[in-house]
């Protein structure tokens, strides 16, 4: 993980507010909501592509969160615990997804290299909302891949437990992920 | 010149994944393809457009609301006493204006997680020999102390928590009786066969909890039973008002 410490002051603070919430204190836990919703919710739009359902995560989330929370023993930051409780409910919900709808395999469906990937595609400031919704057209996969690695930092190996997939299998997801982002983005 | 590189090799390359042969090789073709390294350019590009997104996106309003409902809804956490919390506020669960979720998704997430989890965990504990749990015959019984009272009693950390979900369900089910008339018949239909299987997954919980009233594990999955009811109900009630 990549996520930055919380600076020391807002460290302890955060515990102080772990604590009471662990004691059952909602308000301590809607302070410790305030602070994190946004990452969580960046978190659950990304990798499911989708505001309704990124609401629906993000929900589970907290409520996970707060069902959890007297087993969070402060070995991480709260923050850090937080990711990952998130991470895995958004990954819980695809596995049962994909158990329901049963034919979208979670190996890889080829396509065609295009010579889109050649070209050179520039992300300024200004396209940050078509790189948004471009990741948001991405296959499952190849999403939630793409999201682990370059947005959350998470490491191939990390990923492949998480998704209980070959290491191999999630280098081709990233590989494919970007290029067809670069299909989308440059035209 | 060679041949241009693979997709698989750029990719490699500008993740930092490259042997130290290959990296040679790579970086001897990039020196002499214009093609290559515009594909390179343009991976960083993207790799780089991609860090700098924003950390934190503003989550839609009344998010905070409706987590804090649910957990209301849940009561006490399992294994946390309800004493934290004033005996005479029993959690309330306010009915959300707006438009209808996909609770019907959800009784099916319900359905999944019910009809797999109690017999694992009734079955599975550490060593200890299985629990006998007595299937109910009447899972329509909504309520273990409805009328008769002659339920057998949950262990005492539990019995606030229970009553508190028992409140609220009785609330809840009011609720949806009422405007049965405005739901279509098939939804009528599907909460009503999920009701049974929860109602089922309740008693079937509950009975354990008794027979075994010190297993946390089963107040835990008896209160994670009522919460699904009271999630259920309550989207079957949202569902009615579009
Ligand atoms: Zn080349």
């Amino acid at each position: 993980m990549t996520l930055p410490d919380p600076r020391d002051a807002d460290a302890a603070h955060e515990a102080a507010l772990v604590s009471r919430a662990r004691q059952g204190e909602s308000e301590a836990f809607e302070a410790l909501y305030r602070s994190t919703a946004g990452r969580v919710f960046a978190l659950c739009l990304r990798m499911s592509g989708d505001r309704e359902r990124a609401r629906e995560l993000a929900h589970d989330v907290f409520v996970r969160a707060w069902e959890k929370l007297p087993g969070f023993r402060g070995e991480a930051a709260f923050s850090t615990w937080l990711h990952r409780l998130a991470v895995n409910v958004v990954l819980e919900r695809q596995r049962g997804e994909r158990r329901r709808q049963a034919h979208e395999e979670p190996g890889l469906e080829e396509d065609d290299e295009t010579p889109a990937m050649r070209r050179v595609v520039r992300i300024d400031e200004g396209d940050r909302l078509d790189l948004e919704a471009a990741i948001a057209r991405l296959p499952t996969n190849a999403r939630t891949v793409f999201v682990l690695h370059e947005v959350q930092g998470y490491r191939h190996d990390e990923i492949a437990q998480a998704m209980a997939i070959a290491e191999g299998t999630v280098r081709a997801h990233l590989h494919r992920a970007r290029r067809l982002l670069m299909e989308f983005l440059s035209r | 010149m060679s041949m241009h590189l693979e997709w698989d090799r750029l990719n490699d390359c500008v993740d930092g994944r490259l042997s130290a042969a290959d990296e040679a090789d790579v970086r001897e073709h990039l020196a002499e393809c214009r093609d290559c390294r515009s594909a390179v350019d343009a991976l960083r590009a993207l790799g780089a457009g991609t860090r700098a997104l924003p950390p934190a996106i503003e989550p839609p309003p009344g998010l905070w609301q409706d987590v804090a409902a649910t957990i209301a809804a849940g009561g006490a956490r399992t294994g946390k006493p309800l004493s934290s919390r004033p005996p005479d506020s029993p959690p309330v669960v306010p009915v959300r204006p707006g438009p209808s979720r996909r609770w019907l998704a959800a009784a099916a997430v319900v359905l999944m997680a019910l009809s797999s989890g109690i017999t694992a965990l009734v079955l599975r504990r550490d060593g200890v020999a299985p629990v006998p749990v007595v299937a109910t015959g009447t899972p329509t019984v909504p309520t273990p102390v409805a009328a008769g009272g002659t339920a057998p009693v949950v262990p005492a950390s539990f019995a606030a928590t229970e009553a508190a979900y028992l409140d609220n369900l009785a609330e809840l089910h009011a609720a949806f009786v009422a405007q049965r008339h405005a739901l279509a018949p098939t939804t009528i239909a599907v909460v009503e066969r999920s009701l049974l299987t929860i109602d089922a997954a309740i008693a079937e919980a509950r009975a354990a909890l008794v027979a075994d009233p010190a297993n946390q594990a089963l107040a835990e999955l008896l209160s994670t039973s009522y919460r699904q009811k009271v999630e259920l109900l309550r989207r079957a009630a949202e569902s009615s008002e579009t």
